[in-house]
């Protein structure tokens, strides 16, 4: 029964929280977050069967992937910005992938992370399909990797923004790359809902992409060079 | 009704569009020695296609518009799935929330400020 009402539920769920926000835009009222504490809350205060839920709306799931192939679109359209530009993007995602790196294996150890957990990681940032990989390739939990990429992405969707600003990143395409750098396809869904962020949006895609790839090739690499 | 037929072909037709290319993609993925994403491999040869010519933009314009308006929605059902992990979270929390906190905002500072710091300087 409850795997018919999944889907439905998901989306009524997710565009009368849409609604809310509209009408009171807090950060923390993320239509986002919100659908998803709300859904968390009814799975534990009706006791619903989390697998039947997991079918049911493995439609959208699945969806993730052309999602994915989709954010070639915006990249396209960005394409005369990105041209001048493409050397300092690609340093910018160099210097997220290293603070990555360095954070989860030499800064995490410091307050009591063991060498699996922080092989988990270590790749919260990047877009879930390759952080997945990545971790099962340096022995880490591929379960608490999945969370935290969800977390990351929820983090710099809600907040991101907003921290930027205040700790002066004003310029429109920095702002989408460090987004795309620290929050990956979650960070980037956000800024495209909106018609003012199409830009940001833009560069955030190809920070996600360029983080991608830099980490699916690089931290295997350091990881590999180091322990 | 034409006009519903009409734009139902033109999502339908970039669906497809996309779908092939994530498929390709999955196949290139499955024959590379290293583990990479085919979604992704997809993404990089539609962008090409795209540069090309190969592939018009209003094709696949409208599908893929629809599909981004909406991604975040996809990741409901993945992190809906957090429940399975409490454990997991509860055993390791300083770290994760240490690493979640600090990792996500000295990466954005420092992204962000070194590229709007060369975006300035390299600027015309």
């Amino acid at each position: 029964m409850f795997f018919y009402i999944a889907l439905p539920l998901t989306l009524i769920i997710f565009f009368l929280s849409k609604r809310l926000y509209d009408f009171k835009p807090w950060a923390f009222l993320h239509p986002f977050l919100v659908s998803v504490v709300v859904l968390i809350a009814l799975h534990l205060l009706l006791n619903l069967d989390f697998s039947q839920y997991q079918s049911g709306t493995l439609v959208l799931t699945k969806l993730l992937e052309p999602a994915v192939v989709a954010l070639a679109i915006p990249l396209f359209m960005a394409l005369h910005l990105i041209r001048q530009k493409l050397g300092i993007i690609l340093l910018s995602c160099l210097l997220a992938v290293c603070i990555s790196f360095t954070i989860a294996f030499f800064i995490l150890p410091i307050i009591g992370a063991d060498l699996q957990t922080s092989a988990s990681l270590s790749v919260q940032s990047i877009t879930t399909a390759i952080a997945v990989e990545v971790s099962h390739s340096l022995g880490g939990i591929v379960s608490l990797t999945a969370a935290m990429v969800v977390f990351a992405g929820l983090l710099g969707s809600t907040v991101g923004k907003v921290f930027l600003h205040k700790v002066g990143v004003k310029d429109k395409h920095a702002v989408g790359i460090a987004i795309g750098c620290a929050s990956h396809a979650l960070g980037t869904a956000k800024l495209l809902e909106a018609e003012e962020h199409q830009e940001e949006a833009a560069f955030s895609s190809l920070a996600l992409i360029v983080c991608a790839i830099f980490s699916a090739l690089l931290i295997p690499l350091f990881y590999s060079l180091l322990f | 009704m034409s006009k519903l037929l009409m734009s139902t072909f033109i999502f339908l037709r970039g669906f497809f569009i996309i779908l092939l290319f994530l498929v390709v993609g999955k196949v290139i993925s499955a024959q590379l020695p290293i583990i990479f994403p085919g979604s992704i491999i997809g993404l990089i040869l539609l962008f090409f296609s795209l540069t090309t010519g190969l592939i018009k933009l209003k094709w696949v314009f409208t599908t893929a518009d629809f599909l981004l308006k909406y991604m975040v929605i996809l990741f409901i059902p993945l992190a809906v799935g957090l429940i399975n992990y409490f454990d997991l979270l509860m055993d390791d929390w300083v770290v994760i929330l240490f690493s979640l906190f600090f990792g996500s905002f000295v990466t954005m500072f420092s992204v962000g400020h070194l590229f709007q710091f060369l975006n300035k300087r390299y600027r015309g």
